[in-house]
């Protein structure tokens, strides 16, 4: 009995080879059971730390984690969670000011994995607010494997607890993003990315589109997260749902608009606001596909 | 150019070759002397053909197949969830729609039509036409539009910024609509192509001095001795544009039918020319040229009958359910623009030590008023829009639900702009003062809202009535179906305390966001078909005096079909992302929760009956009131002893 299963398997991995072969690829091969790598391929090639250099940078990271650690267990203690949503009242997340805060921001474009020629910076202007600023080029490399360029992006780094341990912001109380913002005309995607633990989880992120005035005056844009709707690696999931919101990893602002040329965003804070009037939980229809047939 | 028009005329008209050869001649003639005049003139007007026809576009409009009617099965507590999405024209009609109705409104801006204080101007009416504004259904060979109830309700919301707008509409939507829709081809010709160019104005004679319903009407025609002309007797009242039209469409008795003691008289429709032998005028309003035209004798040639002889019923059901709809634009039209004055008004009064337009007192009352003016609108266009989607739809309850509504807030908000400009605006020429005159106009003539709305629940419960006559009959003698009654007792208990199962599942057929809106309308669904079968059970046939029921009963249905109305149109804007969607939502929502209460309230009145609603006291009290032939109690000061 056993045998004759190991024969068949056998044919049927030799048919798939050589149906395989039969065709030229034009596309990247879909793996839907698990992706090899968190950054998809983006992975630092630098050499890891020796042994010796991560014992000692750890050793001097150690009162810093503690401290840390030790709140943590306070606050537990404490236990006295916020029960009452002030409606109304703006919780600002991320502001800038010093230079201490840039450092929670990641700021990447194209040009840094040889994909493009985009430029940009996050830096502090005269009056301590941030400005997100650069050069958006869309010209392609010749290199002929990129077929499109032209993003700029900056990213809030993963949230964490006390020694290195990776959580979870929890903006369940809250039901709008609020951002007071003096654009140049041009429109950003905002990000708020929720990667979970399993590996399709890993890339989603909801997305939705910043529109900022030329002006010189400052705007505040309230974003129900209603309205964020769902993508993963750039592409809108056909099943789609109301973001978690105890499972945010990241924010982040793109610029990956298709004209080229300067541009220049300028962020007082980034904050989180409970509309009690706005009830809505997802802006968008959830159509009831046939089984198998989307996001299997 | 020219000649690719010219080969389309050419296919067009094969038979006219004559003509073409005619028009090239004069189009490429390199005479330099000018025709005759006379000639250049018929040229002209063949060309003016000519464009006509190549301007003819085919309209294919593909009507599904007919549905049962949606308001009166709500009494049945059947809900077509079909109705909640929001009918849309193509995106091709729109455009046209759009840039005519624009070219439309920059005409009825200028001054000269804007001073224009009567539809007997003849410029005024020629200006009209020359936009095609006259006769928009009618065919295109007849230089009409063609168009479908929802594309002419938009125009004549275009209409109606003027003042005449009430004389421009009776003309279109029952002079005009009668001969368009019932008229034969040699009429259309001989009266209808002139009332289009403007030539000539209708009006619709059929309100008489003791006036009940159609079996009522003393207006006779009889067939004179050689059988070529009617001659007709009788007067008409409340004629408008009475006393400056030229064409009178008149609605006469040409036979009794007697059965027992049933008298079921046999109506028909004439066309009579204003210069006809023996018809007097008597004019009783001049601002909306109403006169009372009296005829005696007056002879009408045979071939002057719309339709055919004693069928005219047909066309008044016909004519009088699109022309209770057609009110809708014109309050729609007055309703938006005194809630733009008053916008207006409020911030101009608006300064930094007091901000008018941000204080509650304002707010509350002008998101009432653009909340009800939402409603207005999506019932209108729901309503033209399931006219034009179905085969032979009938509307006749959801027009007078629109006739009713659509009155009842316009007058509503003019009362409200008068509270809040308040003594400015009592004087005569004020803007509000002018608005709130014309909005009460729409609340009386030819049919008040109040015996509207008694048609209108008697009509959906005449429609139930038959088809839940079994039930009703079980309901009403009890005794004899013990068990069905106990059965009943608990399949209807949730309903009895309030709190009916919600299985329509609405909520599936629109936006996910407005589910809340959709368990509202689910609820009232329901709980009025509970109050339906209450009053049929509770009072049978007699369910037709219950005035005081009845008058709930259409207050219920006529919150439904509104609700239905926004939220389909809500989530039709949402689902597309049209501009300020987000608000329709609001708005929607608002309306949903205020309506859900009334309908609550009023449901729970009929189910309490009379002996903890005030019916009876009111009762009593009246009786009194006509025993005493007027006000009964003493002065508060007498005394007696």
């Amino acid at each position: 009995m056993f045998p004759v299963f190991r024969q068949i398997s056998c044919t049927l991995c030799k048919q798939n080879i050589t149906r395989n072969k039969r065709f030229f690829k034009t596309s990247t091969s879909l793996n839907v059971f698990w992706e090899r790598d968190d950054k998809g391929g983006y992975k630092d090639n630098r050499p890891p730390p020796s042994f010796k250099e991560k014992m000692r940078d750890g050793l001097k990271e150690l009162k810093h984690e503690i401290a840390l650690w030790s709140e943590e267990v306070k606050e537990r203690f404490e236990n006295d969670p916020l029960l009452i949503f002030r409606p109304g009242e703006v919780d600002v997340k991320w502001q800038f000011g010093n230079e201490e805060s840039l450092k929670k921001w990641i700021v990447t474009s194209d040009s840094d994995n040889n994909e493009g020629f985009s430029k940009c910076s996050l830096s502090l202007t005269n009056d301590g607010k941030g400005l997100f600023s650069g050069d958006l080029s869309l010209r392609v490399p010749k290199d002929g494997r990129v077929k499109r360029a032209g993003y700029c992006n900056m990213k809030t780094i993963r949230a964490r607890k006390s020694f290195k341990r990776e959580t979870h912001l929890d903006w369940t109380s809250y039901n709008m993003l609020v951002m007071r913002v003096r654009g140049d005309g041009r429109s950003y995607l905002l990000n708020i990315n929720t990667r979970g633990y399993w590996d399709i989880t890993w890339n989603d992120v909801y997305h939705y589109v910043l529109f900022t005035r030329g002006g010189p005056y400052w705007q505040v844009a309230k974003i129900p997260f209603s309205k964020f709707f769902l993508a993963s690696k750039g592409r809108v999931q056909d099943r789609q749902g109301p973001i978690p919101l105890n499972k945010i990893t990241s924010f982040g602002i793109t610029a990956g608009e298709r004209h080229a040329g300067d541009f220049s965003l300028e962020i007082d804070y980034i904050g989180l606001e409970f509309d009690p009037n706005h009830t809505e939980e997802f802006a968008y229809e959830m159509y009831k596909m046939p089984k198998y047939l989307v996001a299997t | 150019m020219m000649t690719v028009r010219l080969v389309n005329c050419n296919k067009l008209l094969n038979n006219k070759n004559s003509v073409k050869r005619v028009l090239l001649k004069k189009l490429y003639s390199t005479v330099s002397q000018p025709a005759v005049q006379s000639t250049q003139e018929s040229y002209e007007k063949q060309l003016k053909d000519f464009d006509t026809l190549t301007n003819i576009t085919r309209k294919p409009r593909q009507k599904k197949p007919q549905k049962p009617p949606f308001a009166k099965n709500l009494f049945l507590g059947i809900f077509d969830t079909d109705i909640l999405t929001y009918p849309q024209l193509e995106k091709e009609d729109v455009e046209n729609l759009e840039r005519d109705v624009n070219a439309l409104g920059k005409l009825m801006k200028q001054n000269h039509m804007v001073d224009c204080d009567t539809l007997s101007n003849k410029y005024f009416r020629q200006n009209l036409s020359d936009y095609k504004a006259i006769g928009l259904q009618a065919s295109q060979f007849l230089d009409g539009r063609e168009y479908n109830v929802t594309e002419s309700f938009r125009f004549l919301e275009t209409l109606s910024v003027h003042n005449l707008r009430d004389n421009m509409i009776y003309n279109e939507q029952l002079g005009v609509q009668t001969l368009v829709k019932f008229a034969k081809e040699d009429l259309k010709k001989k009266y209808l192509h002139r009332l289009m160019k403007g030539e000539s104005l209708s009006a619709f004679c059929m309100s008489e001095p003791v006036f009940a319903d159609f079996n009522s009407m003393q207006t006779r025609a009889s067939l004179s001795n050689d059988q070529k002309t009617w001659i007709l007797n009788g007067e008409k009242t409340w004629v408008v544009n009475g006393s400056s039209a030229d064409v009178l469409i008149v609605f006469a008795v040409t036979d009794v039918l007697t059965k027992d003691i049933f008298k079921e008289t046999k109506l028909t429709a004439f066309v009579v020319e204003r210069d006809s032998p023996g018809i007097s005028y008597e004019s009783i309003d001049t601002s909306m040229e109403i006169a009372n035209v009296i005829f005696k004798d007056t002879p009408v040639p045979a071939e002057n009958i719309i339709g055919e002889v004693n069928k005219a019923d047909k066309i008044l059901t016909s004519i009088i359910t699109e022309f209770r709809l057609s009110s809708g634009s014109p309050c729609i039209t007055l309703t938006k623009q005194i809630l733009n004055k008053l916008t207006k008004n409020i911030i101009d009064q608006s300064n930094d030590t007091n901000m008018l337009h941000q204080t509650d007192a304002i707010r509350g009352k002008i998101g009432e008023i653009v909340t009800s003016l939402y409603a207005m609108e999506s019932i209108v266009y729901l309503t033209t829009g399931i006219i034009d989607s179905y085969e032979n739809q009938d509307c006749e309850l959801e027009s007078a639900i629109v006739k009713i509504f659509c009155s009842q807030n316009c007058s509503n908000t003019s009362m409200t702009s008068l509270d809040v400009i308040g003594t400015p605006a009592m004087a005569r020429n004020h803007w509000a003062n002018k608005c709130h005159e014309e909005s009460l106009k729409y609340l009386a003539l030819h049919e008040t809202n109040d015996s509207l709305k008694m048609v209108v629940a008697l009509m959906g419960l005449q429609y139930a009535g038959i088809r839940i006559n079994d039930l009703i009959n079980k309901l009403r003698n009890p005794l004899f179906h013990g068990g069905f009654i106990l059965k009943r007792m608990w399949t209807n208990r949730r309903n009895a305390s309030d709190d009916p199962k919600l299985d329509l599942q609405l909520g599936d057929h629109i936006h996910p966001s407005l589910y809340a809106a959709s368990q509202h309308l689910e609820y009232c669904v329901k709980r009025f078909q509970f109050g339906t079968e209450l009053l049929l059970s509770r009072f049978g046939p007699e369910v037709v005096n219950r005035h005081m029921d009845l008058r709930r009963v259409a207050d219920c249905i006529i919150d439904i079909y509104a609700m239905t109305a926004c939220m389909g149109r809500a989530s039709r804007s949402y689902c597309i992302g049209l501009q300020n969607a987000n608000y329709e939502m609001f708005i929607a929502n608002a309306f949903c929760n205020a309506a859900m209460e009334r309908v609550k309230y009023n449901v729970y009145k009929i189910y309490v009956g009379e002996v903890l609603t005030n019916d009876e006291n009111n009762r009593v009290i009246s009786k009194s009131v006509f025993n005493n032939k007027g006000y009964f109690p003493k002065h508060p000061l007498a005394r007696n002893f």
